[in-house]
Parts: structure tokens; C-alpha cells; sequence
């Protein structure tokens, strides 16, 4: 590959610059002109900027934003083509273009520097002074090595790596040593897996731990065992020790006890026996109590209760006491009945003395005054008033008769004058008579006029009828005549009879009709004769008319007169026979009348009534009289009744009285007793009331009384059976037994509280030992073997512990695990360091090796080369460069001599460095044709072997592209100027 | 056929220490200490709550050198639990814990049956009814290498037939030593049921019919052993097999990858593994390791920082937050970004040929001033392969990055 031209946009201090570059190309310029950037600037189109983390200088331009240019090259395989890189990710973004337009990347680009990478590039095309001036510095193995290294692979790099690594391993580990961290881990390590092997040894400790465990623990029991009997044995000997008296005591006791054994004495029987006695006289006074307040109230109850007989005569009083009112009563009604015999008396006596009586008060029962009696006497007086009226009323209608008789005498007296004559009077009579009948006759012959007209009418509508049935019957006569004939003619012999039957029908009707005709003409002549008579008799009527008249009403005013008078006289007649009449009846009447009045005289004596006495007033006297009776007879009744009264209250006095005196008091009137004895009713009630107060108090107390007195039994009944229980006769017996029960509960409670106190084994030991000293002697001798075996047990369980702690240790502890894993983490931990040991190894291993075989293929190659590029460079000074065994480089001067590399003079040593460089870039020539590029190649070189430089650049140039930088101006002079680049100082700075 | 159920589980590990913990705060230390127990603890509870008809562990219960007294009385007491429970419990014994090893003489209940160094065939009859065998061996010594299959009677006569085997199976790549190997097809030959492993600590089904399994350990007892780590509750019916994971772990190992590209500085970076860390979700306390991905652009700086351990100090000096506790116990460089040698440097392209293609033995021989170190061999565990693969990538690193190293 040959580069053609840079186009720099920007790249450091260069911007946008352009260069021309030919196939053998000096660069040159002064300091800071640039060269070291243009050389940068190949590197980074080809091979990508430097990354941030890289060492190298970004020459990022500081006044340009653009960074970056182009390249345009040629090579064999592509041809010419252009490759752009510009600022974009890490490395800058790349365009490959070829001459066909095609593009590429950074792919193309790899292709196109032969897959190689910046820093192989660096270590095998280009080379710099420092490399050169290094050598100075170098001690000869070193150098030797260097160039070894530097011809080989054309980097140091490795080999100071290598260098390294050795020293890291060195640091990792020794064979021998201590200090290396392998060497002092693995001391750690081992000491570790001694305590580990020591922890696993403690585990088959284990088994036999168990068993020792085992084993004390049986032990431990078995004594622990005998010890608490021991100590159990020597308590009670304590006991016995401490207590010696009070066991002999209790013993003493128990013994006494065994012979009260057989006393029967009930339990709590004095207690008992007292409560019952205390309980009898509490029964027994509260008894007497009771009795005493009965006697009380009995006293009382005495004092209150009254005789029997005076009880009895309360009741006469009661008696009396409700008559009382009774007894007012009766003077009350004797007061009225005196008082009514009074009125009674007055009234008889006035009665009497109205009537004029003739009769003394006890007459008068004798007075009839029956029904019967007044009967008669009513109709006595009835009869007589009725008949004096009718006398009165005969005499009365006497004279109205007798006056009618002289009214109507009067007026016959007055007709009489009135009256014609009667020759006058049958005159007119006459005269009226024929005048009625003219008027008749007059009427008739009206109406027989008016039945002539009927009549003539009829008889003309008669006559017409007459004619035309004539004429019809005529014709019907001659057709049926015809019809007889043709009839007779044809021997038709029952038509012609029927025909024959009507014409004769026919003429028989026609007949008569004529006579009917004949008859109605008849009459209206009759009639017409009749009119003309009448007519004639009319006509003499009407002369006299008025003068009628006149007699007509005179004649009817004397009828009336005449019939009038005669009536009256009639009339008279009449009334002087009932005049007469009426005369009759009076003197009837009169003597009926004087009958009554004897009747009623007879009555009046009867009722001793005065002569003189009104007949009319008889019936009211009898009134009076019956009253009069009747009073005197409730009179005499209420004289009866007043003395019955009397009777009554003298008696009930008396009977008080008598009452009073009975009962010694001092009667005084009635009105004072009933007071008394109201007060000695009230007196006795109360008493009474008490009494039953008494009473009722009285009976709860009696049944109070009869309880205590049941209870008192009881009780007593009881206190005997308590005797009786214990075995005693009397109480006192019985006191005595409590006496001795009492001392033997008091044994008894001090044998309970022993016994609480003394255990049976106490006693059965105690029982075995005659004497204090005895027990003595066996507690010293149990105290002491219960030491020995405190002492043996606290021993074994000291051991049991330390052999629990053991066997806990190994179950539980996690020592032994910890310590494993504490193995395993530093185990860990030594192989991470054994890997990193043999990491660096394993690359020195593999770099020794490839060494060997380069030295044994390649190198020779090289070396040849080398040789051939070293004798140009030295003018042929030297022939030869040999590679020692030990890897040293020596050259061989033309006369034969050997020199090794740190014994040549600087130029030759930097010569033998460019010769062995380039013999390295000639032996890849067939892998990769890149440009070389060297800086300041040939300072320490003189003029004769510059020239040989550059014709060795020459030469070199025929197969890669060279690219030279310098600042020196000798080595610029021997290049041809179209094969210089001279970079100015002026150019931006 | 009645039904059985149980519990399979292997590689409890008793009391034995984690591996590759350095610098433990205390109060951690105590729980990973507890952890193993803690689990086996949970292990049992779940036995007793769900009723199992019996319980299989596969061997390797504690682990030979390190057997604790702890340990022991911890595991009786738990199978005292179970015997109260009525549940009974096969147990082998493996490379780890073999018979011929230092044994307490504990009084272990009735319900424990121990299998003997000559395979043996045992018998039970579940509360339902099921008659079930059980074969299997003990390991009497340390190492055995023959193949013991073969002693494995065949088609036995019962409802169900169960093998309980601790050993690896030929094909499988591990860092477990070949103990009793084994091929899925001669395990199916026996016509068992089901096939009860142990030894290889990762869960795995080898088949599933009949299952083969291994049920791993239960609970994780280094970095490598990530992930949730428990016991199989196993539910047999006739040919069928239903397997439920019961996971036991008290602590839990796990990896949080970290991705440092476009990271500038120190405190950047501390943040983002912070974050991720407390983001990234367990099921239950963790231990953490932190692959840093992505830090070949990292400055030199800061990654000198990662380096020295000044980064995992940094970490964990500060606590993170989050429903469960977790602790960052280690920070490791993701290798495997392979860069690409070819554009390198030829010569150093050649060394890191040279470093690639070493063999193990190469590797070994390298390193044998160390590893066979009179007094450092009995420390260092030997070099495995793999191992020597991890070294060789670090190797490259610090030529490939040397830069890194000033």
C-alpha cells in the first residue's frame, strides 16, 4: 500500500493542509513544525483515533470543530481509493471510497492494512528514536534481548511483560521461601489443616465420651441414690437428737392414749350438755313469763266479765231500749187519738145540734141508717119531686091549652067576618068551572091540526110509491106472463107455475097497498071533522077572558079562607078536650102526690128528725145522719184504741219501773230510765269489747304456753338421751366423765400435734434406740458418709459435666464445621492465587516456548536479512550478525571479530537496531506492504553511512513506501527535492 | 396396583463446608454453615406433610473427612422425626461416606435401613398396600470403580422395583469422579420402576421410562452448582410416573451476567452491577457471582479496579436490597469473546497458539513446580482439564490485553 496524499481537515494544529507524499518521502521540518502530528495522523485515519482511555494524544484541533481528514492511497488488491475519517464514536467514523464509486468501512479498511492493529503496526513499520535512543540505556543482556525481542517481533513489549509476569510469579511463589503469598498461605494452610485434623481426631473422642457419660451418670445416680437414704437417716437422728424428750413424751402419750382407748364419751358432750341447759332455762323462764302474763290477763278478763243474770237483763234493757221509739210512738198516737175523740165529739154533738136531733148520743147506733133505708128515702123523695112536677107541669100546660083556646077562638072570630055568603061564593065557583073548560078545547084542536098535516103528507109520499110499483110490477107481470106462456107452450110446467106464483104476488101487493092508501085517507077526514067541532067550541071562549080573571083570584083568596076557618074550628075542638084531659091527669097527680108525702113523714120520724123538718132536706140530713154514725162509731172506736194505748204504756211503764226497782235504781219518769239505760247498755258493751280483747289476747298466749312447754320436754328428753349416751345414770355422772374426756382430747391434741411433727419413720427409728448416746453415735457416722459421698458425687458430676460440655461441644459446636469451612475459604483463597501463578506461567511457558521456536525457524531468516541490511548500513564493516545460544546478539567485523551488541559504538548499535528492523518488515514483505515510517532514523550516523542509510532506504523503498521525518537539515540534503516535504515553522502554531 | 409415592434425593453433603467462599461476613458464614441442614430440614418437613410411603437417598449424605458430630446428630434427629411420622427411609451410602469411613456408633430408629456393601434387595409394604423392592449397595471403600450394575438382580417380583444406585453414567462429562459407572441401557435391562441415582450434584432425568434420575443435591455448595436444588417427590402408578421438584436449597447460588460496554468510570460501573444484581430475581437467598461481560473497553483504571478485588469489595461493602438477601461473593471476567488472534501481532499470534494448543499434560508438566510441590500438592486439588482451559483463556487475556496490566 502507498499513500498518495493526506487531506487534513483538522488534527492537531493542522487545518485543513494537504500533502503530496511520493514512494520514498523525506518529511522535514524544524521543531514544532508538525511532523510528529502528520505521523499521528496516518496512524488515526488508518487505525482510528485514540480512545480516551488510550495513552496516546488525541490531537483533537482546538480551533477547528472539524477533526479528522482523508488518506489517498494505492494498493495492489484495490487499487486506488480514499479513506476518510472524521470525528463520530470512539475511534472517529471511517469511509472508504474506491476509484468505482463503491464505499466501505472500517471492515474494507482492516482488509486494507492487512488485519493489523495499531500497536503491531507501530512495533513492526514504524520506529521512533526512543527506541533507538533506549539502547543506550540497556545493560548488555538486556540489549541483546531487546534486539532478540525487537528483530523477532518488532515490539518490546512482550518481553517486558514477560519480565513482569516473572516478577508477579516470583512474588506468588518459591520453591523455597516463606515470603511469597503462596508459600504463606500454604503455612497458614497447613497449620489450619493441623487444627482441622486435630478437631476431626476430637470426633472419635466422641463415642467413648458417650459412654463415659453414660457411665457417671449411673454412677452419679446410684450414689446420689445412697446419699439421700444416708441424709434421709440422718435428719431423722437429728430429729430424734433434738427431740429426745418430746418423743419419750409422745411415746408416754400414745401409751396413756391406748388405755383411755375404750371411753365413751360422746363427742362435745359438755357443750352440749350446756347448750341443752341453757337452753332448758331459757324454755322454762320465758314459760313462766307466759303463765304470768296469762294469770294477767285472766285477772282482767275477770274483772270485765259480768253475771249471767245481769247479762240477761241487758237484754230486758236492750228490749226496752228498742221499744223506746215504739213506746214514743204510742203516747205520740194517744195524743192524736185524744185529740181526734175530741174532734169527734164536737162534730156529733154539732151534727145533732144542726139537725135538731131528738136523741141523746148513745141513740144514735139505733138510727137506721141502712141502704135500704136511704134507698127509700131517695125514692121517696124522688117520687114526690117527680109528681109535684108533674103537677106543676100540668098546670102549666092547662094554661098554655087554655090560652091556644082563646088565641084561636079570636081568629075564628076573624074569618068569620072575612067570609062571602055562600050562595055568592057557589056562584063564582060555577063561573070558573065552565072557563077551564073552553081553554081545553082550544088546545085540541091545535093539535089535531097539526095531525091532519102529518097525516096528508104521508099519505102523498104513499101514493107516489103506490104508482111506481104499479109500473114495475106491470112489466115483471108481463115478462113472467110471457115466460107462463113460452112455459105452457113447451110444457114448461114448473116455470110457468113459478111465474104464475109471482104475478099473483105481485098483484096481491099491489092490492094492498091500494087499501092501506085508502085507510090513511080515511083518518085525515076523521080528523078534519074533529078540528072543525073543536073550533066551534073555541071561538066562544075568547069573549069573556078578563072578568075571569077577577073571579078566578077572588074565588081562590075565599078557599083559602074557608079551608083556613075551617081548620081553626077543628082546632078548638081539639083543645077544649085536652083541656079537659089535663084536668083529669092534675087530680091524679094531687093524690099520688099527698101518698109520698105521708111516706116521707114516716121516714123523717124514723130519723128522729123534727117534725117541722123539710121534707126536701131529709136526704141530706140522712147524709148527715150516716156521718153523724159514723163518726160516733170511730168515736167510740177511738175511745177503744186510747184506752188499748193507755193499756200499752202503762204496762211498758210499769215494766220499767219494775225493771228499775229490780235492779235498784231509782225509777223517776220514763224519759230519765231510757237515758239510764242507754248508759248501762254503753257501760256493758265496752266491757264486753274487752272482755273479747281479753280473750283474744289470752288464746296465742295459751298456745305460746303449750309450746314452750313441748319445747321444755324436748329438751329435757334430750339432755337424758345425752346422758343416757354416754353410759351415765345422772348428770353429774356425766360431769365427771366430761372431766376425764376433756383430759384425754388434751392427750390427744398433743399427740396430733407430735405426730404432725414426728414422722413414722422417726418413730420406728426412735423405737429402736434405748438411749440418747446411741443416736449420737449413729448421726456422727451417717454424717460423715454422706460427706464422703457429696464429696464422690460433686467429683463425678464435675466429670459429667466436662464430658457433657464435650459431647455438646462436638453435637452443637459448630467449631469444627467453622473451622472446615475456614479450611475451604482459605483453601480458596490459595487457589486463587496458585491460578493466578499459573496464569502467568502458563503466558511465560507459551512466550518461552514460541521464543524457542522462532529462534529455531525464523530468525535465521531474519538475521540474514538483518545482515545483509547491517553491511550496507556499515559499508561493509560488518559481515555478519550471530545469535548466541544464550539468545545474545553478536556482529562480526569484516576481519572476523565478534562483538556483542552492547560493546558496538551508538551508531552502530543504532544501525544494527534499523538493519535487524528492517530485516524484521522485508521477512513479512510477503504478508504485509505497508509504508515504514521512522522518525529521525539517522541522527548519530555520519556521512558515509547516511548515504548508506539512504540507499538502504532506496532499496527498501522499491518494496514498501518510506516515509522519513527529520529535523535534521544533512539528511534532507541527501534527498532529491521532489522527494521533500519541507514543513514550515510558520505554518499555525 | 395401589399407588406409591416418595421422596428421592441424594447428595446431602451434611455439614460441608462451601467451597471458594473467602472473606465471609460472620453472620453469612453462620447461615451457609446451616445451610445443608437447613435444607435437609425443609426436605423432611415436606416428606411429612405430604405423606410420603418412604424416602431414598442415594448416597453420599456427608461427606468422609469432613463427617461432623453436628452433622450426625442433626441427621438423627430428622430421621427421628420421620420414623414418628411412620415414614421409612433407604439410604446408600456413597464414595463420600462409605461404610469403611469414621462412623459414630448412633442408635439409628427403625425406620432407617441401610443398604450393605453387597447389593441386597429390601422389602416394603406400604399403609396401601403396595408391596415395594428396593436394590441396592453401600460403598464400602472410597473408590469403586468396577462396574456394580451387573450385581443387580433382575425382573423382580414385585408391585414396584426401585434401584437405588450411586455412581455416574458413562456418558456423562463431569467434574464427578467415575464411581460404579453405569449405561441407561443397562439400568433399563433390569426392568426396575424406577431408577434412585446419586452422585452427580446437577438434576438430571435420564429417562423417563422408567425414570432415571438424578435428583442432584440439595442445596448448592459452590459457584458452579447454580440454580434451584431439591428432591424429587415421586408418584408411582403402575408403569406411570408423575415427578414433582421440591426445591430445598436454603441458599442459592446464581450468576448475573454484566455487560460493561460504553462504561467510563469506576462508579458507573459499581452502579450498573448493583442494579442488576438487586434486579435479578431468586427464589430465595442468594449468593451471587457477577460475570462482567464486555470490559475489554474498559480503562485501564477501572479495570485494574475489577482486578485487585477492589470492585467485589466495593460490592460488597454495600448491601443489596430486595425481598430476599444476596450477597455478591465473587466477580468473574466472561471469557469466551474470543478476539481474534489473526489481526494480533504474528509473534504474538504464535503465543497464543502456543498457549491453545498446549495439552493438558503440557499444561501440567508447566505447572508442576508448583502443583507438585512437596508440601502444596496435598492442597491443591488436581488440575483438571477444564481447569487448565480457564487458565489458558486467562493466559491469552493477559497477552492479549497487556495494556490492562500497568
Amino acid at each position: 500500500m502507498r499513500l498518495i496524499q493526506l487531506q487534513v481537515y483538522g488534527y492537531g494544529k493542522l487545518i485543513n493542509q494537504e500533502y503530496n507524499l511520493e514512494n520514498l518521502q523525506l518529511v522535514y521540518g524544524e521543531n514544532e513544525a508538525g511532523k510528529s502530528t502528520i505521523m499521528s495522523f496516518i496512524h488515526s485515519i488508518l487505525f482510528g483515533f485514540p480512545t480516551r482511555q488510550q495513552t496516546q494524544l488525541r490531537y483533537e484541533p482546538k480551533r477547528s470543530s472539524e477533526y479528522g481528514g482523508k488518506i489517498v492511497c494505492e494498493s495492489n488488491e484495490f487499487g486506488r481509493l480514499t479513506i476518510e475519517r472524521v470525528k463520530g464514536k470512539a475511534a472517529g467514523d471511517v469511509t472508504v471510497l474506491f476509484e468505482d464509486g463503491r464505499k466501505g468501512g472500517e471492515e474494507v479498511l482492516h482488509e486494507l492494512v492487512g488485519k493489523m492493529d495499531k500497536v503491531t503496526y507501530q512495533n513492526i513499520f514504524s520506529f521512533n528514536l526512543e527506541g533507538l535512543q533506549d539502547i543506550h540505556k540497556l545493560k548488555k543482556e538486556e540489549l541483546n534481548r531487546y534486539l532478540f525481542s525487537a528483530g523477532s517481533t518488532g515490539t518490546d513489549l512482550l518481553l517486558q511483560m514477560e519480565q513482569q509476569w516473572q516478577k508477579e510469579r516470583e512474588q506468588l511463589f518459591k520453591k523455597t521461601g516463606r515470603k511469597p503469598v503462596i508459600n504463606s498461605k500454604l503455612n497458614e494452610l497447613k497449620a489450619m489443616d493441623k487444627l482441622v485434623a486435630e478437631a476431626r481426631e476430637k470426633n472419635k473422642e466422641y463415642g467413648p465420651l458417650l459412654e463415659e457419660r453414660h457411665s457417671l451418670e449411673s454412677s452419679i445416680c446410684i450414689l446420689t441414690n445412697e446419699k439421700e437414704s444416708l441424709a434421709a437417716e440422718r435428719d431423722r437422728l437429728y430429729v430424734i437428737e433434738e427431740h429426745w424428750d418430746v418423743l419419750s413424751d409422745y411415746a408416754a402419750i400414745s401409751k396413756k392414749l391406748s388405755t383411755m382407748e375404750s371411753l365413751a364419751y360422746p363427742a362435745k358432750g359438755t357443750e352440749r350438755l350446756n347448750g341443752l341447759k341453757a337452753e332448758w332455762r331459757q324454755t322454762s323462764s320465758y314459760l313462766e313469763t307466759l303463765i304470768s302474763k296469762q294469770k294477767k290477763l285472766e285477772e282482767k278478763l275477770e274483772s270485765v266479765q259480768m253475771h249471767t243474770q245481769f247479762t240477761e237483763e241487758l237484754h230486758q234493757v236492750e228490749t226496752l231500749l228498742s221499744q223506746q221509739s215504739i213506746f214514743m210512738k204510742w203516747l205520740d198516737d194517744l195524743e192524736e187519738i185524744r185529740l181526734e175523740t175530741k174532734i169527734s165529739i164536737n162534730r156529733v154533738s154539732e151534727t145533732i145540734r144542726e139537725l135538731n136531733l131528738q136523741l141523746f148520743e148513745k141513740d144514735i147506733p139505733s138510727i137506721n141508717t141502712s141502704l135500704l133505708m136511704r134507698e127509700r128515702i131517695e125514692r121517696s123523695l124522688q117520687g114526690f119531686s117527680r109528681l109535684q112536677n108533674e103537677s106543676e107541669n100540668l098546670k102549666k100546660q092547662y094554661e098554655a091549652e087554655l090560652e091556644t083556646m082563646h088565641r084561636i077562638e079570636s081568629k075564628c072570630d076573624d074569618l068569620e067576618e072575612i067570609l062571602m055568603k055562600e050562595e055568592d061564593y057557589q056562584a063564582l065557583q060555577k063561573k070558573m068551572k065552565q072557563q077551564s073548560v073552553k081553554q081545553v078545547s082550544l088546545q085540541q084542536k091545535i093539535w089535531v091540526e097539526n095531525q091532519i098535516d102529518e097525516r096528508e103528507k104521508e099519505l102523498r109520499s104513499k101514493r107516489k110509491s103506490f104508482s111506481q110499483q104499479i109500473l114495475y110490477s106491470g112489466i115483471a107481470a108481463l115478462i113472467l106472463t110471457a115466460f107462463l106462456i113460452w112455459g105452457l107452450l113447451n110444457d114448461n110446467s114448473l116455470g110457468a107455475f113459478l111465474a104464475f106464483l109471482i104475478i099473483s104476488l105481485l098483484a096481491i101487493n099491489g092490492w094492498k097497498t091500494r087499501q092501506q092508501l085508502n085507510k090513511n085517507t080515511e083518518r085525515i077526514h076523521d080528523l078534519r071533522r074533529k078540528v072543525s067541532e073543536i073550533s066551534g067550541g073555541v071561538s066562544e071562549m075568547n069573549g069573556e077572558y078578563t072578568d075571569v080573571d077577577q073571579a078566578e083570584r077572588t074565588l081562590r083568596e075565599q078557599v083559602d079562607y074557608r079551608s083556613e076557618w075551617k081548620q081553626r074550628i077543628l082546632q078548638l075542638e081539639e083543645q077544649e078536650s085536652k083541656l079537659k084531659e089535663i084536668q083529669k091527669h092534675q087530680e091524679a097527680v094531687q093524690t099520688k102526690l099527698n101518698m109520698e108525702i105521708d111516706v116521707l113523714e114516716e121516714i123523717k120520724a124514723a130519723l128522729r128528725l123534727p117534725h117541722e123538718f123539710p121534707l126536701e132536706w131529709v136526704k141530706d140530713a140522712f147524709e148527715e145522719i150516716k156521718e153523724l154514725v159514723q163518726t160516733y162509731e170511730k168515736l167510740s172506736q177511738l175511745r177503744k184504741d186510747e184506752h188499748v194505748l193507755q193499756k200499752k204504756v202503762d204496762d211498758f211503764s210499769n215494766r220499767c219501773e219494775e225493771w228499775f226497782v229490780g235492779n235498784s235504781f231509782v225509777f223517776t219518769t220514763m224519759q230519765e230510765s231510757f237515758v239510764r239505760m242507754k248508759g248501762i247498755l254503753h257501760e256493758a258493751e265496752k266491757k264486753k269489747l274487752i272482755f273479747e280483747q281479753t280473750q283474744s289476747d289470752l288464746e296465742p298466749l295459751l298456745l305460746e304456753r303449750e309450746q314452750a312447754v313441748g319445747h321444755l320436754q324436748k329438751v329435757n328428753s334430750e339432755i337424758d338421751s345425752l346422758i343416757q349416751e354416754a353410759g351415765c345414770a345422772d348428770e353429774e355422772e356425766f360431769r365427771k366423765l366430761a372431766l376425764k374426756a376433756e383430759e384425754r382430747e388434751e392427750f390427744l391434741a398433743r399427740y396430733e400435734g407430735m405426730k404432725t411433727r414426728i414422722n413414722q419413720h422417726t418413730l420406728s427409728l426412735f423405737s429402736s434406740f434405748e438411749c440418747k448416746e446411741d443416736v449420737t453415735k449413729r448421726l456422727k457416722n451417717s454424717v460423715l458418709g454422706i460427706n464422703e459421698l457429696i464429696q464422690e458425687i460433686s467429683q463425678h458430676q464435675k466429670e459429667l459435666a466436662s464430658v457433657e460440655h464435650e459431647i455438646k461441644r462436638l453435637e452443637e459446636g459448630s467449631s469444627y464445621s467453622k473451622l472446615l469451612q475456614e479450611f475451604q475459604d482459605k483453601k480458596a483463597e490459595l487457589q486463587e492465587y496458585i491460578m493466578k501463578w499459573s496464569k502467568y506461567t502458563l503466558a511465560q511457558e507459551s512466550l518461552h516456548k514460541t521464543i524457542y521456536h522462532y529462534q529455531q525457524t525464523k530468525m535465521p531468516n531474519v538475521i540474514k536479512l538483518a545482515e545483509e541490511d547491517f553491511t550496507i548500513l556499515t559499508n561493509e564493516a560488518y559481515k555478519a550478525i550471530h545469535l548466541t545460544e544464550n539468545e545474545m546478539v553478536e556482529v562480526e567485523r569484516k576481519d572476523g571479530t565478534r562483538f556483542q551488541a552492547i560493546e558496538l559504538s551508538q551508531g552502530t548499535k543504532e544501525q544494527l537496531y534499523i538493519a535487524i528492523r528492517f530485516a524484521l518488515v522485508q521477512s513479512f514483505k510477503d504478508i504485509y506492504r505497508l509504508p515504514i515510517i521512522i522518525d529521525d532514523g539517522a541522527v548519530n550516523f555520519d556521512s558515509a553511512r547516511t548515504e548508506a542509510f539512504v540507499e538502504l532506504l532506496r532499496k527498501m523503498g522499491k518494496e514498501h513506501q518510506i516515509l522519513l521525518f527529520t529535523c535534521h537539515p544533512h539528511i534532507r540534503d541527501c534527498f532529491e527535492e521532489k522527494e521533500t516535504l519541507i514543513l514550515n515553522t510558520t505554518v499555525p502554531v | 396396583m395401589e399407588k406409591i409415592r416418595f421422596i428421592h434425593c441424594a447428595d446431602l453433603h451434611l455439614d460441608s463446608p462451601f467451597i471458594g467462599l473467602k472473606h465471609l461476613p460472620a453472620d453469612l458464614f453462620d447461615r451457609i454453615q446451616n445451610s445443608t441442614f437447613a435444607a435437609f430440614e425443609k426436605l423432611v418437613k415436606e416428606a411429612v406433610q405430604r405423606r410420603i410411603d418412604f424416602m431414598i437417598i442415594s448416597g453420599d449424605l456427608f461427606d468422609e473427612e469432613d463427617r461432623s458430630i453436628r452433622a450426625q446428630a442433626k441427621l438423627l434427629k430428622q430421621f427421628n422425626l420421620l420414623d414418628a411420622s411412620g415414614i421409612p427411609v433407604y439410604v446408600i451410602h456413597g464414595n463420600h461416606d462409605h461404610l469403611g469411613s469414621f462412623r459414630l456408633n448412633l442408635d439409628m430408629p427403625g425406620n432407617v435401613h441401610i443398604f450393605d456393601v453387597k447389593t441386597e434387595v429390601k422389602e416394603l409394604l406400604t399403609k396401601s398396600g403396595a408391596l415395594v423392592k428396593l436394590a441396592g449397595f453401600s460403598y464400602g471403600t472410597r473408590h469403586i470403580r468396577e462396574r456394580r450394575i451387573t450385581d443387580y438382580p433382575r425382573h423382580i417380583e414385585a408391585d414396584y422395583v426401585i434401584g437405588l444406585l450411586h455412581g455416574s453414567e458413562g456418558s456423562i462429562h463431569s467434574s464427578h469422579e467415575h464411581y460404579a459407572p453405569f449405561t441407561i441401557k443397562e439400568l433399563k435391562e433390569k426392568d426396575y420402576h424406577y431408577w434412585a441415582l446419586g452422585h452427580i450434584h446437577q438434576r438430571q432425568l435420564l429417562n423417563s421410562d422408567p425414570p432415571i434420575v438424578y435428583p442432584g443435591n440439595i442445596q448448592g455448595r459452590h459457584r458452579k452448582e447454580t440454580g434451584e436444588k431439591g428432591c424429587y417427590l415421586v408418584e408411582l402408578h403402575e408403569r406411570d410416573a408423575a415427578l414433582e421438584f421440591i426445591p430445598t436449597q436454603d441458599i442459592l447460588w446464581e450468576r448475573v451476567e454484566v455487560s460493561l460496554s460504553g462504561i467510563e468510570r469506576f462508579g458507573e460501573m459499581f452502579r450498573k452491577i448493583m442494579k442488576k444484581a438487586e434486579e435479578y430475581e431468586v427464589s430465595s437467598d442468594s449468593l451471587l457471582q457477577i460475570d462482567l461481560k464486555d470490559y475489554l473497553d474498559l480503562s485501564s483504571e477501572i479495570f485494574h479496579a475489577v482486578e485487585n478485588g477492589d470492585l467485589l469489595q466495593a460490592l460488597q461493602a454495600d448491601l443489596l436490597t430486595g425481598e430476599y438477601s444476596k450477597w455478591i461473593h465473587s466477580i468473574k471476567l466472561s471469557r469466551g469473546e474470543h478476539v481474534q488472534i489473526e489481526r494480533n501481532d504474528p509473534f504474538i499470534g504464535d503465543v497464543i497458539h502456543e498457549l491453545t494448543d498446549m495439552s493438558t499434560e503440557a499444561g501440567i508438566e508447566a505447572l508442576a513446580e508448583l502443583y507438585e510441590h512437596p508440601s502444596l500438592y496435598r492442597y491443591i486439588d488436581v488440575l483438571k482439564e477444564e481447569e487448565l482451559k480457564h487458565l489458558i483463556e486467562e493466559s491469552v487475556e493477559l497477552i492479549l490485553y497487556p495494556a490492562k496490566r500497568q
